[in-house]
């Protein structure tokens, strides 16, 4: 459980760590003491949490501010467009970094961490990887002489590899709830 | 891409609405100082079980709520004796508090409003 603790904690961007990483793992301590829940539930409430929580402090420190946004998704952006030696990604993934933005860079306000409850929603998560892979599907079945061309093999190399990533989250998140409602 | 802009001290409605889990925490430390595992506490007491905020989500909703100075670091224990010293305790500050008000109003009207529609009533 300690090495579970401190893994999950390394998620965590490192002012947190650093301000609450202590309080932190004591109110878990507390949690496993106190609460009367199993170990398992108790790790899988801190897996489902550092998912939805941990990773969404991480993207809201880097949205903080404008300069280092704009430079992180340009960064980004020319990183796999060299990767995948194609220009033609660059508005699917502008596309997807403009969504991210919307979603997470808005206006300030004392909360923006979303609470366990997250984990109630893991079957958008199983959705979205469904909607990606039929996405790479498509891009599969549009090829006509059995060659993708460049867009082709991009969009069915990304869609399936969100997929993948979306499908991760959402099993994690529906065993944590599943464990969570087990007591 | 737009820089998030700081809801203002002098203007409490550029803090509203609250998100909940924020509003949460006003609550349960509207009753006196708390440290973090008893604000989780007091939140699922309160709401009968239906709310269970992680540690990571409390934790990062103090950490924000600190820096726009609606909740402050205790410097004294409430009974040194009674517990582990190494805790650390919160508190409302009066901007919390004004905030917390201001919040309680809107919900209010908020379901005044409801309530004169008759929403929920005849319905499963």
């Amino acid at each position: 459980m300690n090495r579970l603790l401190r893994v999950a904690l390394l998620v965590y961007p490192r002012q947190f760590r650093r301000e609450y990483g202590s309080e932190w793992v004591r109110t878990v301590s507390d949690l496993q003491v106190h609460s009367g829940y199993g170990t398992p539930r108790i790790a899988m409430t801190v897996v489902g949490e550092t998912l939805t929580t941990a990773i969404r402090m991480r993207w809201e420190n880097l949205m903080a501010s404008a300069k280092i946004a704009l430079m992180v998704i340009i960064g980004a952006v020319a990183l796999i467009t060299l990767m995948l030696g194609s220009a033609a990604v660059i508005p699917f993934f502008l596309a997807l970094a403009a969504l991210l933005a919307l979603q997470f860079g808005g206006r300030e306000r004392p909360v923006r961490a979303s609470d366990l409850s997250a984990s109630r929603r893991w079957y958008l998560w199983l959705a979205g990887a469904a909607a990606a892979f039929v996405v790479g599907l498509i891009a599969l079945a549009t090829d006509g002489d059995n060659e993708l061309n460049t867009l082709q093999w991009t969009t069915w190399m990304a869609s399936w590899a969100l997929a993948v990533v979306f499908a991760g989250v959402g099993c994690t998140l529906c065993v944590s709830r599943l464990v969570a409602n087990r007591r | 891409m737009m820089a998030r802009r700081k809801p203002d001290p002098e203007d409490i409605d550029s803090f509203l609405p609250l998100p909940a889990s924020a509003m949460h925490i006003i609550v349960a430390l509207a009753a006196g100082e708390r440290h973090g595992y008893a604000i989780m506490r007091d939140i699922a007491d309160l709401s009968g079980g239906s709310v269970k905020m992680g540690p990571g989500t409390l934790y990062g909703s103090i950490k924000r709520m600190i820096d726009q100075g609606l909740v402050e670091e205790a410097d004294e224990r409430p009974d040194p004796a009674l517990d582990d010293e190494r805790r650390r305790y919160y508190r409302l500050t009066g901007l919390g508090q004004r905030v917390g008000a201001a919040e309680r109003a809107r919900l209010a009207a908020l379901l005044d409003a409801a309530q004169l529609r008759n929403l929920g009533l005849g319905t499963a």
